[in-house]
């Protein structure tokens, strides 16, 4: 974690100071299959405001995934635009994308997809690195030690159980202070209790940092714990719902 | 952590993924740098095998070992000669041998500015005629000589033509020598007015002093007649030979042992077998008849040697049947005095009387040995050097000729060499082609792992930038270490292949130099290979990068693994090939211990 660095309005190639609002526009995706195209998002379009956050809810192959996939930059919709902060992410080169992504976004998957032969403490140096920051063994020791795997900083992933392990991918999403945290069924494999437990840190974390959250999940109980909900069904965006609590 | 970190970190901590990668490196490289200590070793080797079976380096070979032989005089007027005047040439053939000289051929052409008068040629007074309108002693192209035929001991011919000069000359004198005479009995030509052979033991104190040469020793040798050597009566039962050298020769070739006794003065050294046919020892007394002596030579036994294994003794020294060993079992040795107090002179007694059968007569030649140790390890350096080791020898004194046949066997050797520089190539090539192949097919291997964590690196903000970084990293770290591995695997292989003493035959500066050609050329080859697919690998769409990509058709050929029958098939040629022989060393090779041409240099 870079110490003082703060949020702000997104640049590819500044540090983050705050949460950035994420503008989806008029978004289609389109995939060509064997058996012909398939739009797999129809027209959405949404908005998440800096420091909020946002669950997309909906049944398997809806278009959750692909949404957030667009959001990060990983894609690059058919139509209409995805802006995170000034930024027209859907008109960016690749190269720019990849940037944003560094500085700007933290991830956290289903799958932790930390590196096997990395320790933990170094998966979460290695996203600092690729970000272009000062590695600080204090700071990063700091934010285990919040997420409740400062112990197990010399540890290998397989050695960790499927919470731990999540707790850690949640510690590298956020080690470069991004202004954006896009997380895909970051409780999909954990059991209640760990499932509780990340999304209470990811929450923790979202509102002390001011940093935007957007979670892509099937639990509507963890969805609920979002500010607000939208529901994607065949690629169209049907439901929107703000939480009240 | 930097990036570098991760690096080594993943080769570290991935050590099946990071030896699948170097074991393609490792072999192949492997391969590659064993061909080049193996040209360096066998190479560096090359000369010293080529000599090994080598008997005698060099023989300088007298002409006329019992006198003079046939000699050539030109003369003519000293003095000035004006534009138009004429002279006389006289060409004086004279055999002041022991022995006839056959089909005796003299060559002569006038010296410019002077030009012969057509017609004037004559042979003891007696006119012969023109060949194609020129002197008949350089006729056509070729410039042939007349053939006088056969001159026999202590005759001698005279041939006379006339010149006209063309233009005025100064001194007659000054005008180069042009005549030369050669015979049946030697070959080579020797120009006219030639100095007087130089004897046998001067010849040899002057070579001694030739930078390169080991040593110059004098050796005769003469067959004589079946039971020539008698005591107490009995008679050896077949032919005998005669030798004379010196205690230095026997020194020098050690295949000559002695069983009892040594050469002394007025002695004579009798072979195991004629002493035990003849029943003499030590201190007996032996006869030795000699053609041209009424009374036999009585001689003391000094000592007896065993000849059984003395090549430079009884290898044929005929151009047909050189090196065949022709082994007289029935021997007499005596010092260079005794030969030539008693045996020459009884030799040329009989060679000059009238109607005498003398069977062979006296052949005496200065045996030389080249200091091997100084010779280039390289056959093609060597045989220059030695070439100019024969130079200097045949630059010294006159009256015959040379045998060089270390260079002669270095020629050939020479030849195989460079031949078999180039097979080396040709299986280093491969080696090469094979270390790339298998560094590839590594890569391809491990494709899938790399591309999802190129995947992964690229979701969490990695660059092709940082990707390529990587991987040109990954690539030297696999690259280096494994051609270093490879490199050191090429020279223990060579080491056990061929032992230590014939690698390190080679020099530190060849050793060094495959070294860095195997590292650096096995690393290029090796790093590209493991570099550009990988690049390929980082520069395909992130899209693609993301889906795990579905696993391409197997090529027919690989569903059939064709490799593996193709590998099969020529691992069993290759035991077929040698157990026919295919690999065997060619006969004439010098190899199998023989030269094939001789060069003679007079």
């Amino acid at each position: 974690m870079n110490a003082g660095a703060g949020h702000g309005q997104l640049a590819a190639n500044s540090p983050p100071s705050s949460g950035a609002r994420i503008a989806v526009t008029n978004l289609s995706m389109e995939y060509a299959t064997p058996t012909g195209r398939v739009r797999a998002l129809d027209d959405v379009t949404l908005t998440v405001e800096p420091g909020h956050s946002l669950a997309i809810v909906g049944p398997s192959g809806c278009g959750k995934s692909t949404l957030l996939g667009v959001m990060a930059g990983l894609e690059l919709p058919t139509a209409g635009e995805v802006r995170v902060g000034d930024e027209l992410v859907s008109a960016m080169a690749d190269h720019e994308r990849a940037a944003l992504r560094r500085r700007s976004f933290g991830f956290v998957f289903q799958a932790d997809n930390l590196q096997p032969f990395l320790t933990v403490s170094e998966n979460v140096a290695l996203q600092a690195v690729l970000a272009g920051l000062l590695d600080e063994p204090a700071d990063r020791q700091a934010l285990l030690d919040e997420l409740g795997v400062g112990a197990l900083g010399h540890r290998f992933p397989d050695q960790l159980s499927g919470g731990q392990r999540q707790r850690v991918a949640v510690a590298r999403a956020l080690v470069h202070d991004p202004a954006v945290v896009l997380a895909d069924e970051p409780t999909g494999s954990l059991d209640a209790a760990s499932s509780d437990r990340v999304i209470e840190l990811l929450l923790r974390l979202h509102k002390a940092n001011g940093t935007t959250l957007v979670v892509v999940t099937h639990d509507r109980a963890v969805a609920d714990r979002m500010q607000t909900v939208v529901e994607i069904r065949d690629g169209h965006m049907t439901e929107r719902n703000e939480v009240t609590s | 952590m930097t990036l570098a970190g991760y690096v080594w970190r993943d080769l570290l901590r991935n050590p099946r993924r990071t030896l699948a990668s170097l074991v393609g490196v490792f072999v192949g490289v492997g391969l590659f740098s064993a061909v080049l200590f193996f040209i360096d070793g066998s190479g560096a080797s090359m000369t010293k095998r080529a000599v090994a079976p080598l008997t005698l380096d060099m023989q300088r070979v007298l002409t006329a070992p019992l006198g003079g032989g046939v000699r050539l005089e030109q003369k003519a007027r000293d003095g000035a000669l004006k534009a138009g005047g004429a002279m006389l040439m006289t060409l004086s053939v004279a055999n002041d041998g022991v022995a006839p000289a056959h089909e005796v051929v003299i060559r002569d052409r006038p010296s410019a500015p002077l030009i012969y008068v057509p017609g004037s040629t004559k042979l003891d007074g007696k006119a012969v005629e023109d060949v194609g309108g020129d002197i008949p002693l350089h006729q056509g192209s070729a410039g042939t000589g007349l053939n006088i035929g056969t001159v026999a001991p202590g005759s001698s011919h005279e041939i006379t033509y006339r010149v006209t000069a063309a233009r005025g000359v100064g001194s007659t004198a000054k005008l180069p020598v042009q005549a030369t005479i050669s015979t049946r009995e030697a070959a080579t030509p020797t120009r006219a007015n030639a100095p007087r052979a130089t004897p046998l033991g001067s010849l040899a104190r002057q070579v001694r002093g030739i930078a390169g040469v080991g040593s110059a020793d004098a050796l005769v040798f003469v067959d004589l007649e079946a039971g020539a050597i008698s005591a107490q009566g009995a008679d050896v039962p077949g032919p005998v030979k005669l030798f004379a050298f010196d205690k230095a020769y026997q020194s020098h070739y050690p295949s000559i042992k002695m069983l009892s006794g040594a050469i002394r003065p007025g002695g004579a050294l009798l072979s195991a077998e004629a002493a035990s046919a003849l029943k003499v020892g030590e201190g007996d007394t032996v006869s030795v008849r000699l053609p041209g002596r009424a009374a036999p030579l009585s001689l003391t036994v000094s000592g007896i040697t065993d000849l059984s294994g003395a090549k430079p003794l009884f290898e044929s020294r005929e151009s047909g049947t050189l090196e065949a060993f022709r082994y007289v079992p029935y021997s007499v040795v005596v010092d260079h005095d005794t030969y030539r107090a008693d045996v020459a002179p009884a030799f040329e007694a009989a060679a000059a009387a009238r109607n005498a059968k003398v069977g062979s007569l006296p052949l005496e030649e200065l045996d030389v040995q080249v200091d091997r140790a100084k010779l280039n390890s390289d056959p093609a350096s060597a045989v220059a050097q030695t070439q100019d080791i024969a130079r200097a020898v045949q630059f010294v004194g006159t009256g015959d000729y040379l045998l060089d046949n270390i260079s002669n066997t270095l020629q050939v050797a020479k030849g195989d060499a460079a031949i078999a520089k180039r097979m080396f190539v040709f299986l280093g090539l491969p080696g090469a082609i094979l270390a790339a192949i298998l560094t590839a097919y590594a890569g391809t291997l491990l494709a899938e792992s790399q591309r999802r964590e190129n995947a992964r690196l690229r979701v969490y903000g990695a660059s092709r930038r940082h990707l390529l970084f990587l991987l040109t990293l990954r690539t030297i770290a696999i690259a280096g270490v494994g051609a270093l591995l490879g490199t050191a695997l090429g020279f223990v292989s060579v080491l056990a292949l061929l032992g230590s003493s014939v690698v390190f035959e080679a020099s530190t500066g060849a050793l060094i130099q495959s070294a860095l050609i195997g590292v650096f050329g096995g690393m290029l080859v090796t790093a590209a290979a493991q570099y550009l697919p990988g690049r390929r690998l980082i520069t395909q769409e992130l899209k693609q990068e993301l889906a795990v990509i579905s696993r391409r058709p197997v090529p027919r050929w690989r569903r059939l693994h064709l490799d593996l029958v193709a590998l099969v098939g020529a691992g069993l040629a290759q035991v077929v090939a040698v157990r026919l022989g295919a690999f065997d060393v060619p006969a004439g090779s010098v190899y199998s211990g023989r030269s094939v041409t001789l060069h003679c240099t007079c």
